[in-house]
């Protein structure tokens, strides 16, 4: 063996294997569901096709990791989805009937069994990952421009501690030349206001998708640099020396704009097939997700397992009335903030408007012209999403609220038990803050706890949850991962946290952090583990602060000992 | 005898081309280049060079004999020796594979600590 010997090649298995059971775990989850959603219904053709060539993948690549009975079932699976997908068939709602049976699905849901069981057999290790890892091995990066060795320098290493690559360029041209090809994972460009023509001008050029948040840096602050700066696009203008937490915080927000405007899921509900299916192409075709139901009844079940943004509804269709099916949506709570718009050719103005005192939102006119189809409902889809964030999201920090946290954690601590994994809860708390309000106000307290959910979330993983649980305090939910790893991870962030430099009143300060951890899988409850957490937070604090505690059972038959066996 | 020193792996499946290229590269000491696509595949080819193509058969868009065609078609790649990678190994499909102009078809899922012997074998049995 040439290179690294018989013992590496093993453990750079081991690792893939440990990814890829960690991808499995959570596309299982949802292509299941998917399939489950399908059952008899023709419209569901796409969603076959995708549930088609994921079990082929599946089957594809659970043999080469050694579940081979995951791997042999996926494919038998697979055959029989493929009489499906390859015919063309008149009768599809009777084939699928006779394909999608009760033995079909009962295989399909024995998948996470087998998963667990061949798990179980070759003592998969736990997913291990770069301490700095956010989410397929790649930073979030910052491209930084300026001539300004002491503007770059301060710039690099106040973003760096926040989490971000920092790429450093000198000169516009510097940029033009070197940059990476790609914009992947760039979540804004910083440049000194000084090189402002020549930066538009290089954006311009290297046809940065228009979206890419920018942002300035000047010594001068003067209203026409401001001026300048706006008519350039920027999201951000801030003057040197730069406040890093304030800037760290302005990119975070601007992605978040970003993201919502990307997208959105779709529920359209109509029954005439193909102005559905037209629809449907529409707006696939200008980035939107979209699911369809031409069979009213199934309208209530689709919407629990699409979770729409919007929902897209016909007014007359045939046997049912679409005024009837929003009331009969409203029924149900968690569907009161849904918007409904109805999609009709009523024209008469007064009909439109008691329809829409019938429950629904909206209205838009049939035939209605692609492209404002598109542009209509996409506007209504980021409106729909920053509502729903607002009431599931803490407002001062943009993390999840403690009721949503709770609810997160018990999730995760059943998709541990179904799958015999190890997940991690840590409950964080920022060090004599009182003090900070106290000498600072609380405008500057804000900040600190604002800075902290910057950092957590581009310290985490995409998949990590992370909430404010109320005041200073924060719970944070690390899936697939080791106590070890988590102990590792949250030590990284409190060392990070403790050099972020804070300003109040003309004076500096520096705050720390400490944080208790504790393994799900060790607790009857998600509630115990939590619990748990709290627990070790407070061993940390009697310990002196600014760290990081595991909980440590005092019960010696406790299974603490068996953390890291998988 | 010639001598099997660069492979071109052809696989539209992330998790089984970091698989391949450990098995080909730490354990077999081979030059691999890993494409995602048949047509990945045809675009850098020509760079590479290589002495053995594998192919994967069920990809999306080309799939593995429609890529096999369009390389015969390049210059130079008309007698490359290419192996297809598939989960279906009865008999009588080894030979319509054999038909369309592949060497040989390797069975999926292969196992990493072996695969190199198995395509090494292949070569030395074929072309070698």
């Amino acid at each position: 063996m040439p290179s690294g010997g018989y013992q590496d090649v093993v453990n750079k298995l081991e690792a893939l294997k440990a990814q890829f059971v960690a991808r499995v775990v959570v596309e299982l989850d949802d292509n299941v569901a998917k399939l489950h959603a399908v059952e008899g219904n023709a419209a569901g053709i796409r969603t076959l096709k995708q549930g088609y060539e994921w079990l082929h993948r599946l089957a594809g690549s659970a043999g080469t990791f050694g579940f081979q009975a995951l791997g042999s079932q996926a494919r038998k699976l697979e055959e029989t989805l493929k009489q499906v997908v390859e015919m063309d068939s008149d009768d599809l709602s009777g084939l699928l009937a006779t394909v999608l049976d009760e033995d079909f699905y009962q295989r399909l849901d024995s998948l996470p069994d087998l998963l667990k069981a061949d798990a179980g057999d070759c003592a998969i290790p736990l997913l291990q990952r770069a301490v700095a890892e956010p989410e397929d091995g790649a930073l979030q990066r910052v491209d930084l421009i300026s001539a300004n060795d002491e503007v770059r320098r301060e710039l690099e290493q106040g973003l760096s501690r926040y989490g971000y690559r920092v790429a450093v360029f000198d000169s516009p041209d510097g940029y033009r030349r070197d940059h990476a090809s790609t914009g992947e994972n760039l979540a804004a460009l910083v440049a000194d206001a000084d090189l402002l023509d020549a930066v538009h001008g290089v954006v311009a050029e290297l046809e940065r998708h228009s979206d890419l948040p920018l942002v300035f840096v000047a010594h001068d602050e003067s209203f026409d640099v401001r001026y300048r700066v706006a008519d350039a696009g920027a999201g951000g203008f801030f003057t040197v020396p730069v406040d890093i937490p304030a800037l760290a915080d302005r990119i975070q927000q601007l992605n978040e704009e970003r993201e919502e405007r990307q997208g959105g899921k779709v529920l359209i509900v109509d029954d005439d097939d193909q102005l559905v299916e037209h629809y449907r192409l529409v707006l696939e075709a200008g980035g939107l997700e979209v699911v369809t139901v031409t069979h009213p009844p199934d309208v209530i079940r689709r919407l629990s397992e699409y979770r729409p943004d919007i929902v897209l509804m016909d007014i007359h269709m045939g046997d049912y009335s679409g005024i009837n099916l929003a009331r009969m949506i409203r029924f149900q709570p968690e569907w009161l903030g849904l918007p409904i718009i109805y999609l009709s050719s009523e024209q008469d103005r007064d009909e439109q408007i008691s329809a829409i005192a019938e429950g629904a939102d909206d209205f838009i006119e049939k035939p209605i012209r692609d492209h404002r189809l598109v542009k209509e409902v996409k506007a209504r889809c980021v409106r729909a999403r920053q509502l729903s964030k607002l009431a599931s999201l803490d407002s001062l920090t943009g993390l999840l609220k403690h009721s949503l946290v709770k609810q997160e954690l018990a999730k995760e601590f059943d998709r541990c038990r179904r799958y015999g994994l190890a997940a991690q809860v840590a409950m964080l708390d920022l060090d004599h803050f009182k003090r900070v309000n106290d000498s600072h106000g609380h405008a500057v307290g804000d900040v600190v706890i604002r800075a902290l959910a910057n950092l957590l979330r581009h310290r985490l993983r995409k998949t990590d949850i992370i909430g404010r649980y109320g005041g200073e305090e924060f719970v944070v939910i690390l899936p697939d991962c080791s106590a070890e790893v988590a102990e590792e991870i949250l030590q990284d962030v409190c060392g990070q946290f403790a050099g972020l430099v804070f300003a109040g009143d003309g004076e500096e300060f520096q705050v720390t952090l400490s944080a208790g951890v504790a393994s799900l899988r060790n607790f009857a409850s998600a509630e115990a583990a939590l619990n748990a957490a709290d627990e070790a937070l407070y061993q940390r604090k009697r310990a002196g602060r600014n760290g990081v505690t595991l909980y440590q059972s005092q019960d010696p038959n406790h299974r603490d000992d068996q953390e890291t066996g998988a | 005898m010639a001598e099997l020193k660069r492979i071109m792996y052809v696989e539209d499946e992330p998790d089984i081309r970091a698989v391949a290229e450990l098995a080909l590269v730490s354990v077999g000491g081979f030059e691999v280049m890993l494409c995602e696509s048949g047509e990945d595949a045809l675009a850098r080819v020509d760079g590479f060079q290589p002495d053995l193509i594998l192919l994967d058969v069920m990809m999306p868009r080309l799939d593995g004999p429609e890529t096999l065609q369009a390389l015969r078609q390049k210059p130079g790649l008309a007698e490359v020796p290419v192996a297809f990678m598939t989960a279906k190994v009865q008999s009588s499909e080894v030979e319509s594979y054999k038909a369309l102009g592949a060497i040989d078809v390797i069975a999926k899922p292969f196992d990493p600590m072996t695969l190199s012997d198995k395509v090494q074998g292949i070569w030395d049995q074929h072309v070698g």
